[in-house]
């Protein structure tokens, strides 16, 4: 009868303790918090991860920009609608005045400046260095003149900010690209 | 704690949604990066410009073996803030003092196997610590301040401490066997009860409501993590296992 009476817990408790399973001292355990899989497994994923969407969304506004401007929607598959939408602006501008171009956008020294490995929906996640190379590209007007001005530096730092979108499937997004206003670390000096 | 941390990210958007982003005058169009070239760093505002000048250094030359993530050292010396107002002009120099009422979120502590140790064996300690933004005022603006976790300060107890640049993650998502080193593993020497404290740095950048950049400011902001408090065992020849070995060939001791 008095067996019947112990708690579950109670017999838990003295199943363990006589099993020597019970640590003698108490144990403080970190707060709870809620549990999240790390979005990168490392620096290396974190980096690949960074140059892949950059590649992509450079793919995409390069080609916006060679097809006169139009299209602009496109980059929502690479971008934050924030940034997009300031994008626009110059793909408007491309529209109106009949500008198109040629060539493509390239990149190097991409380089992780700090993410986050657990950020929440879109959030921040990101942020990399990076050189951008505009030496091959050309924007001509509708008479096929090229109007590019002439001090225009053919390679430049920039800073890129990430987001990330878990659904729908969205992955990483560019957030931001600022011109970097620190010293150049793409020209050799 | 998340929660908090989405309705400030929420707060910020909503600042920075208007006509104009916030941060369209520093940002340029991928048009004009092949037209003309992007402008440099530039912030205006209208009646009440900020100006940034100063040089930015390159960004760090890398973090050093180990890190993981946040692993640049803070671009240092942080420029100086000039802001203009109709009739004067003052130069302040944003110090860590004065972002003495911003203060980041403690982050937490956790040790893989939680709660105990055994002699000689690896003990895998690991941070956890988001970026973060909180608002305030600064310098009689509305302003909001990043806080980025780049240092993990460690002291294990028993004498010894180590400073990461990694905040480290579970013997799991590391991909390796329960016990093994990780970058912020700590072997214990000698069984007893031991205080494990964590003291997290952060790199805070501060961005006004007129301006668009996030600044730097030198320095860290240093802020205790909970305290683990744990029993190391004696090493023993028979270690209790989770499931047979063979059932999962990865479980400690196995």
């Amino acid at each position: 009868m008095g067996f019947r009476m112990l708690h579950p817990a109670a017999t838990l408790l003295a199943i363990l303790l006589l099993a020597g399973c019970v640590p003698s001292e108490p144990v403080i355990s970190p707060p709870p918090e809620p549990h999240s899989t790390p979005i990168f497994a490392s620096d290396e994923d974190a980096l690949a991860a960074a140059t892949e969407a950059y590649a992509k969304y450079l793919a995409v506004s390069d080609q916006i920009l060679s097809d006169g401007g139009k299209g602009e929607e496109r980059l929502l598959t690479v971008a934050t609608r924030e940034w997009a939408e300031l994008q626009n602006e110059g793909f408007a501008e491309a529209r109106e005045k009949g500008w198109h171009s040629t060539g493509t956008t390239t990149f190097d020294s991409l380089r992780i400046e700090q993410y986050d490995s657990h950020a929440v929906q879109g959030a921040p996640i990101m942020r990399a260095y990076v050189c951008i190379d505009v030496s091959s590209v050309d924007v001509l007007d509708a008479r096929g003149v090229s109007v590019v001005s002439t001090d225009r530096p053919d390679r430049s730092p920039a800073e890129i900010a990430y987001s990330w979108f878990e659904k729908p499937n969205r992955g990483i997004l560019i957030a931001h690209i600022d011109p970097w206003g620190g010293r150049d670390f793409c020209t050799d000096s | 704690m998340h929660r908090l941390l989405i309705a400030t990210i929420a707060m910020v958007l909503l600042v920075s949604v208007g006509s104009v982003p916030a941060w369209a005058d520093s940002s340029c169009t991928d048009l004009e990066r092949a037209t003309t070239g992007c402008p440099n760093i530039s912030v205006g505002n209208d009646g009440h410009e900020v100006t940034i000048g100063g040089e930015v250094d390159q960004p760090g030359t890398g973090g050093g073996p180990g890190s993981s993530s946040g692993a640049d050292p803070v671009p240092d010396p942080m420029p100086p803030l000039t802001v203009d107002r109709p009739g004067y002009t003052v130069t302040i120099p944003v110090t860590l003092s004065d972002l003495a009422r911003f203060r980041p979120n403690p982050g937490t502590d956790h040790m893989q196997p939680d709660g105990w140790m055994i002699v000689g064996l690896s003990t895998n300690f690991y941070a956890r610590a988001a970026q973060h933004v909180k608002t305030g005022a600064l310098l009689g603006e509305p302003a909001s301040v990043r806080f980025t976790p780049v240092r993990y300060a460690w002291t294990y107890g028993d004498g010894s401490s180590r400073t990461a640049s990694t905040p480290g993650s579970t013997w799991d998502a590391l991909g390796v066997h329960e016990f093994d080193a990780t970058a912020t593993s700590h072997i214990y020497r000698n069984p007893g009860r031991y205080l494990i404290d964590l003291t997290i740095g952060y790199a805070p950048e501060y961005r006004l409501a007129s301006g668009s950049e996030w600044i730097p400011v030198a320095g860290l902001v240093w802020v205790p993590a909970n305290r683990l408090v744990a029993v190391a065992a004696a090493g023993a020849k028979t270690v209790l296992v989770e499931d047979e070995c063979t059932v999962n060939p990865f479980g400690p001791g196995c």
